[in-house]
């Protein structure tokens, strides 16, 4: 009886959610994982190919460069080679025309092995020994390679030079110093994204700097170390970054390509943010329809128990339809319930009307049984036969009137056997005839076969009446009474002639009609008979009139045999 | 850089300790070219010394380092290979590969293409198996002695010109190839050694390569023709280029005695197009660039990351510097061709 009811543990509402939080949460994990796993595995692998592009897209770069610069040293030093004699004059043009060719190159000098300069493109080169210096001695330490120094910023200019022992002139041997602008190639840098804080590092074999685009993070050359070269994802000063190390062709330098991917960890957080809160939405869009729905269903089924339970404690007489919205089902439910109890209502109403009716009926019966008039007119009748001496006429009336009584009382009960109802009304005629001085006569023939069953009492005995008092009495020539009774088609009919006046056709419409409104007529008698077999036999019993003028009138009774019960006995 | 090296002994070290004992059941080989005629035939023989014994994977650089850089990389990385067999498209990546290998516990054999000697100094994880390129310059240049005779009277044959320098040009292969310097240098400076006088006429770089060799020819012929005495090559391919582009224009003489041609012709390994270049009577010589040695060096090394084995048993060669090889090579001309070229 408590609200709660709709809360409890087993209830449509709880199984519902619980089964479909499972559901939904299930779910809602496996779409987390799969599009987490799926986009990162994407993202990272996109990102990398990106990235590989970029690295090599910028190392290309390096790689031309450095072959640029290598293969203009290499075709000097060949022409270098091929010379037999050299004049000062024809190298140092050769050397102004290559320089001018190749922007990058800021100064060509030649050395001689002890260190002075032999030839330059330019003018102010140093006419001192440079023997000692670190490009001059690693060139001639290693004369089958190009020593590159690393590159200095000189007034936003980024260069370094290139050193390479040769062969010059006969049995002569030089370095070749080559001075160069990398301040172009750095300029590329600006347009490739790194990202926040991404850059380039060139370092050489020993890890030494030789050019870097920012200050380096401390531990990054640690990375390099244990990279050393490929690519790698890592973490520095809480940033992400993608870096990737080639060796650039030609030189022994290694370039570091540092680029910025915090945006994945951001990106692939930003997507857990947005899955969350869908999730969330979706969670609880679920359970609120869920609800809904469920309360669709069980708030109209807690309202038809909550009738059912009002139903049960005061009866169906009072009760009322029960208004719910819902599903269709439910809805549907509600309406046959509310048209069953109706029904049972309607049912319930008639039955007491109908009880009702009967007691009425079988009250007025009991009064006809004791009409006072009937019997003082009898008793009458018997007095003046005795005192005529008429003595066994006398005898034969009480006998008659005793019977009579007897019948009509029968112990109380109200059907009786169709016997008994001819056996009654033969008992009412036989008084009557001798009351009126043999001024009518009557024939009763009932089939043997309908005798035994059961029916309610005294039916013939009103029509009869009737039958005399409308047909009979006011005739100076008397009459004939006929009765008769069979099976006839499923109905057990009764048919009460007389051979009076007849009944006028507007009169015989005025007793239908009293059969059906409570208008009095002269028929009291009929339409008691037709109220109480419609009690007791339902609509399909009935009542017929046929009359013809001067010649007399038919009653016929028509009870469904299915309705009567027979006679065990 | 001191504590790098100490690292890398320490890395090295632990490295050797571990690895003794355990063969290792595979190693990758990396090339730089899949088009190099006598680098094939290395791979060859090594695949054929090497038989069932290990897994080889072989991967092909085609002349970019950065290529081999990630072959290299997803080997050790990926496939966690052991033991790699480098041949260098860049030899000054050598350093990082040698570093590389140390921090992912891995053994490296330089071949052919000869790492700087600071590179490998010390670098207990890394060796080096290559030709002695000086040697192979010096029996080049004896083979343009047996030509051209004694250095005071020049074969007249020969010395075209009758001015008693012998006029060349050489094919060099690449600059800064330690094999094409070495043999270029060494073929000059041992014919002025032994007294004689050369004019170099020019030096063209051909890239080791047949096809590079012609077009030089197509382009540069002209210039030298009249003067060329004879070809220095630093390997066959190229000097088949040369022979190639000769026979079309019928400065080579078919079906001649090589002594009958107007242009004397030199290479260096030994393969198989060089040989066949010998028996048709166009190339004079070559020089064998052993490749069964090297790889039986090389196959030596492999065992000795393997499984420690000392190399210097059984061998014929001499370990300098710590960890190089240096195979010495021998003259072949017609009078001592392989049989398998005399049959017909």
């Amino acid at each position: 009886m408590n609200k709660n009811n709709i809360n409890h543990p087993n209830g449509l509402r709880t199984r519902l959610m619980r089964v479909y939080s499972i559901v939904t949460i299930l779910f809602i994990v496996a779409m987390y994982v799969a599009s987490y796993m799926i986009f990162k595995t994407n993202i990272v692998s996109n990102n990398e190919t990106v990235m590989e592009e970029t690295t090599t897209q910028l190392s290309n770069i390096y790689n031309t460069y450095f072959e640029g610069v290598v293969n203009v040293s290499s075709n000097i030093e060949t022409k270098l080679e091929e010379e037999d004699t050299y004049d000062e004059e024809g190298l140092a043009s050769y050397f102004e025309l290559v320089q001018s060719m190749k922007s990058e190159i800021e100064d060509i000098s030649l050395y001689s092995v002890s260190g002075s300069l032999v030839v330059s493109s330019s003018n102010d080169q140093s006419e001192e020994d440079e023997s000692g210096e670190t490009w001059f001695l690693e060139a001639a330490n290693n004369p089958l390679i190009n020593v590159f120094s690393s590159i200095e910023n000189e007034n936003g200019s980024y260069l370094f030079t290139l050193s390479k022992y040769v062969n010059y002139g006969e049995h002569s041997y030089g370095i070749l110093k080559f001075t160069l602008n990398f301040t172009k190639a750095i300029a590329t840098l600006s347009d490739i994204d790194l990202g926040e804080s991404g850059h380039v590092v060139i370092y050489d074999k020993n890890y030494d700097t030789v050019y870097q685009s920012d200050v380096l993070t401390e531990g990054e050359t640690d990375l390099f170390q244990e990279v050393v070269f490929g690519t790698e994802n890592i973490s520095l000063n809480g940033h992400d970054y993608f870096l990737s190390i080639n060796t650039i062709d030609n030189t022994t330098w290694r370039l570091a390509v540092i680029s910025n991917i915090d945006f994945i960890a951001n990106t692939t957080s930003m997507l857990l943010l947005v899955d969350l809160v869908i999730s969330v939405v979706f969670y609880i869009a679920t359970i609120a329809s869920i609800r809904t729905v469920s309360n669709q269903v069980t708030e109209p089924i807690y309202k038809l128990r909550l009738a059912m339970e009002e139903i049960s404690q005061k009866g169906y007489i009072d009760a009322k339809e029960v208004k719910v919205q819902g599903t269709y089902e439910v809805e549907d439910l509600a309406r046959n319930y509310n048209e069953m109890i109706m029904r049972i209502s309607t049912l319930m109403n008639q039955v007491v009307v109908e009880q009702n009716l009967k007691r009425e009926s079988e009250l007025s019966v009991l009064q006809n049984q004791i009409n006072p008039h009937f019997l003082y007119n009898t008793l009458d009748s018997i007095i003046y036969e005795i005192n005529k001496n008429e003595n066994e006429t006398a005898q034969n009336m009480i006998i008659a009137l005793s019977k009579l009584f007897r019948i009509s009382l029968s112990k109380g009960k109200s059907t009786i056997s169709i016997r008994d109802e001819v056996e009654h009304v033969r008992n009412y005629l036989l008084i009557q005839k001798m009351r009126y001085r043999e001024k009518f006569n009557f024939e009763i023939k009932v089939s043997e076969d309908i005798m035994d069953y059961k029916v309610t009492k005294l039916i013939l005995q009103p029509i009869a009446e009737n039958a005399i008092v409308h047909g009979i009495k006011n005739n100076p020539d008397g009459g004939r009474i006929e009765i008769d009774g069979s099976l006839k088609d499923g109905f057990i009919v009764f048919m009460v002639k007389d051979d009076g006046f007849g009944i006028l056709e507007n009169k015989i419409q005025q007793i239908y009609d009293s059969f059906h409104n409570a208008v009095e007529t002269d028929g009291v008698g009929v339409n008691n008979v037709f109220q109480r077999i419609r009690l007791y036999y339902g609509d399909k019993a009935d009542i017929k009139i046929e009359s013809e003028l001067d010649c007399g009138t038919k009653v016929f009774i028509y009870i469904p045999v299915e309705k009567v019960q027979k006679d065990e006995n | 850089m001191k504590i790098k090296r100490i690292r890398n002994l320490l890395i090295s070290g632990g490295l050797l300790l571990t690895s003794c004992g355990e063969s290792p059941a595979s190693f990758s080989l990396f090339i730089y070219n899949s088009e190099d005629t006598f680098i094939n035939e290395l791979k060859d023989v090594i695949l054929d010394d090497t038989g069932d014994d290990y897994n080889i994977d072989i991967q092909y650089a085609e002349q970019s380092q950065k290529t081999q850089m990630k072959q290299i990389t997803s080997a050790l990385e990926d496939d966690h290979q052991k033991l790699l067999l480098v041949n260098m498209v860049d030899r000054l990546s050598a350093s990082a590969i040698i570093e590389k290998s140390s921090v992912n516990n891995a053994n490296v054999i330089f071949f052919n293409r000869e790492p700087l000697t600071d590179d490998m100094d010390n670098q207990l994880n890394a060796f080096y198996v290559g030709s002695d390129n000086s040697y192979e310059g010096e029996l080049q240049a004896k083979l343009a002695e047996d030509i051209f005779g004694s250095p005071d009277s020049l074969n007249s044959k020969y010395d075209k010109n009758g001015d008693g320098k012998i006029q060349a040009i050489i094919l060099k292969g690449e600059l800064g190839h330690q094999d094409a310097e070495q043999r270029s240098t060494k073929v000059i400076s041992k014919l002025a050694d032994d007294g004689y006088s050369v004019d170099l006429l020019n030096t063209y770089i051909c890239n080791w390569s047949r096809t590079e060799a012609y077009n030089m020819f197509e382009d540069e012929y002209a210039n030298f023709k009249d003067d060329v005495e004879i070809i220095f090559s630093n390997n066959d391919d190229m000097a088949c280029g040369a022979m190639d582009y000769l026979i079309e224009k019928d400065v080579f003489k078919y079906n001649v005695d090589v002594s009958e041609q107007s242009v004397q012709l030199l290479g260096v390994d030994a393969t198989d197009v060089g040989c066949k270049a010998i028996r048709d009577g166009y190339m004079y010589g070559t020089v064998l660039n052993d490749a069964e040695k090297q790889a039986s060096a090389i196959m030596d090394a492999v065992k000795y990351f393997g499984s420690g084995i000392d190399m210097n048993e059984n061998s014929d060669y001499d370990i300098v510097k710590g960890n190089f090889v240096y195979i010495k090579g021998s003259s072949i001309t017609y009078d001592n061709l392989p049989s398998e070229y005399r049959s017909n």
